[in-house]
């Protein structure tokens, strides 16, 4: 565990009430200390995975090499976590049908993340919403979770069964959400976040000010309270779940009152011991900065934006639970130089054609690049004797994946083992990065739900990743074969 | 063109490697059944159970031929989409909302309804956000906003009527005592400070409520699950509806005087709002969101490959435009029928899009041309529309095309393709015509069952390009045939060309029917389910009729049952 802490002036500072558009300012912690650095999760789903032979690394333990397309990577080698040996539990098309409804793509977005049966969607929360619903029980961090797409807002992250989250796909948006009136250090446009401080005065907190603002935002919110409550005697069953969805809000509402500024602040708390968890809200670190918004319409551009805004979201500690959807399953034809078609798809049963090969390379590239932004975001910002990636564990999926040289005649290149749902980060408090582990690899062909069961299943990753988050569980999702946690990942 | 086509399709559609697609569409394709025959049937307006006559309201041998244990499908509470709640605060208010920081609208099927999932955390905040901006900038004309003399009547006293007059109007209904009482509460805090603030935070609250934002109904009803909505909710219905918007001050009055009580009443009031002139803008939003239009945004990435180079930010403005400038047009100064928007043959050239038409062509005062060498016909045959769907690997574009219609026109699903597919392109690809390769799916078992139904009717299509540009030559120089066919129609659904695929599809009674199910989605938010079956019946009756006046529809539409009548889920 690391400790760290920052002069509770400058954060005070950093989130006073600005006034102007909105009369309470920013809702934004108030908490300055934190002997304990947020654990966070950040769940990323990319379509149609990656040509498997240059996706692995060759080696196992920490003695390997990237895959051909992933050298992007390559600086973050020590923080990355390959499992050489998942099986995507249920997919398959010959799963029986109360297991799954799709084809594989469709089944695939709603079980990589959830590990739960496919029915008119996810019969199941997804891992990052889980982790959400943990965390937030115990540290009411401002927001519960933040969901981001880029070109998809929904479909492979659930909150509960059949309930997509549905992300914001405009950064602009979010970014206004999160950083509209906050009025600490502003990051110059272009520079990397990091702790440099920004720049940027904050204007004075006016303690009354704020109190009386928040007074009157609880008695606008106590009026919705009380109108949820009357409506509910008019709502159906799945309206009142609406309505109780609408209440978490109220209450998330309300939770970013408590921990604004002015006379009613929490208390920093100071935990007893170094690595007595939860990190409380408002663990905010010396990074913590309002991102430069990137401007201008490219992919690259809204892939980055997105990126940034969960940084600092991070790093601010806004929240501990991230997802973003790169695209929905079939949805990425706009992809620069080459369409999805021209990946998984492309790739026939016949002799693989070298074109349809490289341009699956050119595909898993252009998302390692991307990874590699992110990966440089989060690394610049320490955290105690580490960076917030180290303390954020990512997560990455897909709804499948592609062999070279496809001799399953039924199944084309597409593949639901080898499966790659990879992590990156999170070495503090998670697992041991800078890792290739191969799982024991059963038969080559899982024909039967039988020989499926043979694999490392999703569900027993998410079983482990539950339990690095402190949680007291032995199993996940409703597909869940009763196998417990991966053996073969080592805790830190 | 191969001539055997049609009975290979028809033969193959029932070959066994089909069944998976067959049945899938047999489901999606369920007839609405009504027993009896007297197709007008309605339930009698005070009683969900049909146990009387209904005479009076739905005119003379109504008879009740429904099943009344289930005559109502279920729906559930739409939240007020952006649109919705941008012209609500419009008319509330008189301002422009900003709703950036809101989440995408949910969708039931093309539809933007955010019916079927609950809100955002985010959104909730975001609501707060807007309803405080939007606070702001009412009170500051205070007099005008009150609507009542302060200093004669007293601040207390002029709360408390705002309250009431505007609370009514927020939540869409008169409020009950407690709700004066818990604004009242909001006020006194926020008068502390001052009165404006007092007040500013009534309006805060009130946009702030799930009473605003949502079309609460009673989903609980009686003890058959069936609820007979009051006036108000009828109101609130037939408002958003017709003209996306909030009831206006005729629409409360009727309401308060229980003149929506029966289906003559919610048709008479539904006249006035169509001939007000706001259902044309619905009437846009119903087709450019059924066609998917707004997907034309990602083209962007597409020009960027330098592809199109002649595509750019002004062309696609122009081209998500014309859709609602076409159905416009029809609704204001045409036939306002279903026709004429799927057959019309006239485009609208404006600015860029002269670029794709021809520079040439003779623009009269509402800013059509005429086509008369049938290169273009009707909505679908659209620069827009064409430049939607084509992506950017596929053979052709026919089979995405081709979907389109089969989807959304002919209200069949088509279920994607297994990952058992080769996608290989045949040998010698890029000497072949698209139909030459696409054939592979009239050939093989796995695929011709769902592909002869989209493949077909996108040949017709296929004389556009990615751009939605006419050609009648490929890029290897051949002719392109754009001849298919309309599998599945009662009639013959053999067409030469696009023109004649335009017009089959503008007179096909398996249209019409799709555009009464269709609307019932748009105006309820909710997909028609089995029991909906007398109230379609009642709507495709009139669009079958002569050349499916929409308004016509619309008014049987909203004086059935499932307009009238709701079930909680």
């Amino acid at each position: 565990m690391t400790n760290f802490s920052i002069s509770r002036r400058r954060m005070l500072a950093a989130f006073a009430a600005a006034g102007g558009a909105s009369r309470l300012g920013p809702f934004l912690p108030a908490a300055v200390h934190a002997a304990v650095a947020p654990k966070r999760i950040l769940t990323i789903f990319s379509p149609m995975g990656y040509l498997e032979s240059s996706f692995w690394p060759t080696g196992t333990g920490s003695d390997f090499s990237l895959g051909a397309t992933q050298t992007a990577l390559s600086p973050w080698k020590n923080k990355l976590l390959y499992l050489d040996g998942v099986g995507i539990y249920g997919t398959q098309y010959w799963f029986p049908k109360d297991v799954q409804d799709g084809n594989e793509h469709g089944n695939g977005y709603n079980m990589v993340f959830t590990g739960c049966k496919s029915q008119g969607g996810a019969t199941g929360p997804s891992v990052d919403q889980v982790i959400a619903d943990y965390q937030y029980g115990q540290a009411k961090t401002q927001y519960r979770s933040l969901a981001l797409g880029v070109t998809e807002s929904q479909g492979c992250f659930y909150s509960k069964a059949k309930t997509p989250t549905i992300g914001q796909t405009n950064p602009k948006a979010a970014y206004d959400l999160l950083f509209k009136n906050f009025n600490g250090p502003t990051l110059p446009a272009g520079t990397v976040p990091g702790n440099v401080g920004g720049t940027g005065t904050p204007a004075p907190i006016d303690t009354s000010a704020v109190d009386r603002s928040r007074k009157q935002k609880l008695a606008v919110l106590n009026v919705a309270r009380a109108d949820v409550g009357r409506i509910r005697g008019l709502a159906g069953r799945e309206d009142q779940k609406k309505l109780d969805a609408h209440l978490d809000g109220l209450s998330s509402l309300e939770n970013r009152l408590k921990t604004m500024g002015g006379s009613g602040m929490v208390s920093p708390v100071t935990p007893k011991t170094p690595s007595s968890p939860p990190a409380p809200p408002g663990s905010a670190g010396e990074g913590c900065a309002k991102p430069a918004l990137i401007s201008g319409e490219s992919l690259d551009n809204a892939v980055h934006s997105q990126m940034d805004i969960i940084t600092a979201a991070f790093a601010c500690d806004l929240t501990r639970s991230a997802s973003l959807i790169m695209a929905h399953h079939n949805g990425m034809d706009v992809f620069p130089d080459v369409g999805q078609h021209d990946t998984t798809h492309a790739i026939s049963t016949k002799q693989p054609n070298p074109t349809v090969l490289e341009n699956h390379r050119k595909y898993d590239r252009w998302f390692a690049s991307q990874w590699a932004y992110l990966f440089g975001r989060l690394d610049s910002i320490k955290e105690g004797n580490g960076t917030l990636l180290d303390n954020t564990l990512i997560i990455f999926g897909s709804d499948t994946t592609t062999l070279d040289n496809p001799n399953w005649n039924e199944q084309g290149a597409h593949n639901m083992v080898r499966f790659p749902l990879w992590m990156a980060g999170g070495g503090n408090f998670a697992f041991k990065t800078g890792q290739a582990i191969k799982l024991p690899s059963p038969p080559n062909r899982p024909g039967s739900a039988a020989d499926c069961a043979k694999w490392v299943t999703q569900n027993q990753v998410y079983t482990s990743v539950c339990q690095a988050f402190g949680m007291d569980v032995n199993k996940f999702g409703d597909l869940d074969q009763g196998k417990g946690p991966v053996a073969q990942l080592q805790r830190v | 063109m191969d001539k055997k086509f049609s009975q290979e399709v028809r033969a193959i559609i029932y070959h066994p490697m089909a069944l998976r697609c067959a049945l899938r569409l047999l489901v999606a394709t369920t007839t609405m059944g009504c027993s009896g025959s007297v197709s007008q049937g309605t339930m009698a307006d005070d009683t969900p159970n049909g146990s009387q006559g209904g005479a009076g309201a739905s005119g003379p041998g109504t008879q009740f031929t429904c099943n009344e244990e289930s005559s109502v499908g279920a729906g559930r509470w739409r939240r007020l989409t952006k649109n919705q709640y941008v012209n609500t605060v419009r008319d509330l208010l008189g301002q422009s909302a900003d709703t950036a920081a809101l989440v995408p609208d949910a969708y039931t099927g093309p539809f933007k309804t955010n019916s079927l999932f609950p809100i955002q955390e985010g959104d909730v905040g975001a609501y707060d956000s807007i309803a405080e901006t939007i606070a702001a900038k009412a009170v500051v004309n205070l007099n005008g906003l009150l609507a009542c003399d302060v200093k004669a009547v007293g601040e207390d006293k002029c709360a408390a009527q705002f309250i009431k007059t505007f609370g009514a109007r927020a939540y869409r209904r008169p409020l009950q005592s407690e709700e004066e009482a818990a604004l009242n509460a909001a006020y006194k805090t926020g008068k502390e400070e001052s009165f404006t603030v007092g007040i500013r935070l009534v309006v805060e609250s009130l946009l702030s409520s799930p009473s605003f934002l949502y079309l609460v109904e009673n989903g609980k009803g009686s003890a058959q699950g069936l609820h007979k909505l009051n006036g108000y909710e009828v109101a609130s219905r037939l408002s958003y509806a017709l003209t996306a918007s909030m009831p206006d001050a005729e629409l409360f009055a009727a309401a308060a005087k229980g003149s929506l009580e029966n289906s003559d009443g919610v048709r008479s009031y539904a006249k006035k709002l169509i001939e007000s002139g706001k259902f044309i803008g619905v009437a846009q939003d119903f087709h450019t969101q059924l066609l998917g239009a707004d997907a034309i945004v990602n083209k962007t990435e597409v020009s960027k490959g330098g592809k199109f180079p002649q595509f750019d930010e002004a062309m696609r403005a122009a081209m998500l435009e014309e859709p609602r400038k076409l159905v416009g047009y029809v609704m204001s100064k045409g036939s306002k029928s279903v026709e004429e928007i799927l057959s019309a043959s006239y485009v609208f050239p404006a600015g860029p899009l002269s670029k794709i038409y021809g520079e040439n062509l003779q623009v009269d005062g509402d800013g059509r041309a005429q086509i008369t060498d049938g290169t273009r016909r009707g909505l679908l045959s659209l620069a827009g529309v064409q430049a939607v769907h084509p992506k950017q690997f596929s053979p052709s574009a026919a089979v995405n095309r081709g979907h389109l219609v089969r989807r959304d026109f002919l209200c069949e699903e088509v279920p994607p393709p297994t990952i058992a597919v080769d996608f290989t392109p045949p040998p010698n690809a890029e000497k072949m015509t698209a139909q030459e390769r696409l054939r592979e799916h009239q050939t093989n078992p796995s695929c011709i069952g769902c592909h002869s139904l989209m493949d077909s009717i996108g040949f017709g299509f296929e004389r556009y390009d990615q751009l939605g540009v006419y050609r009648s030559k490929d890029s290897g120089g051949r002719e392109i045939d754009s001849s298919g066919e309309i599998v599945g129609l009662a009639e013959n659904g053999k067409f030469e060309n696009m023109g004649e695929m335009a017009n089959i599809l503008a007179k096909s009674s398996e249209v019409r029917t799709c555009m009464s199910k269709q609307w019932l989605r748009f105006a309820l938010g909710r997909d028609p389910s089995q029991e909906d079956g007398c109230s379609l019946q009642a709507v495709t009756k009139s669009f079958l009729n002569g050349d499916g006046n929409i308004e016509s529809a619309i008014l049987s539409l909203v004086s059935s049952d499932a307009f009238r009548f709701n079930r909680g889920e």
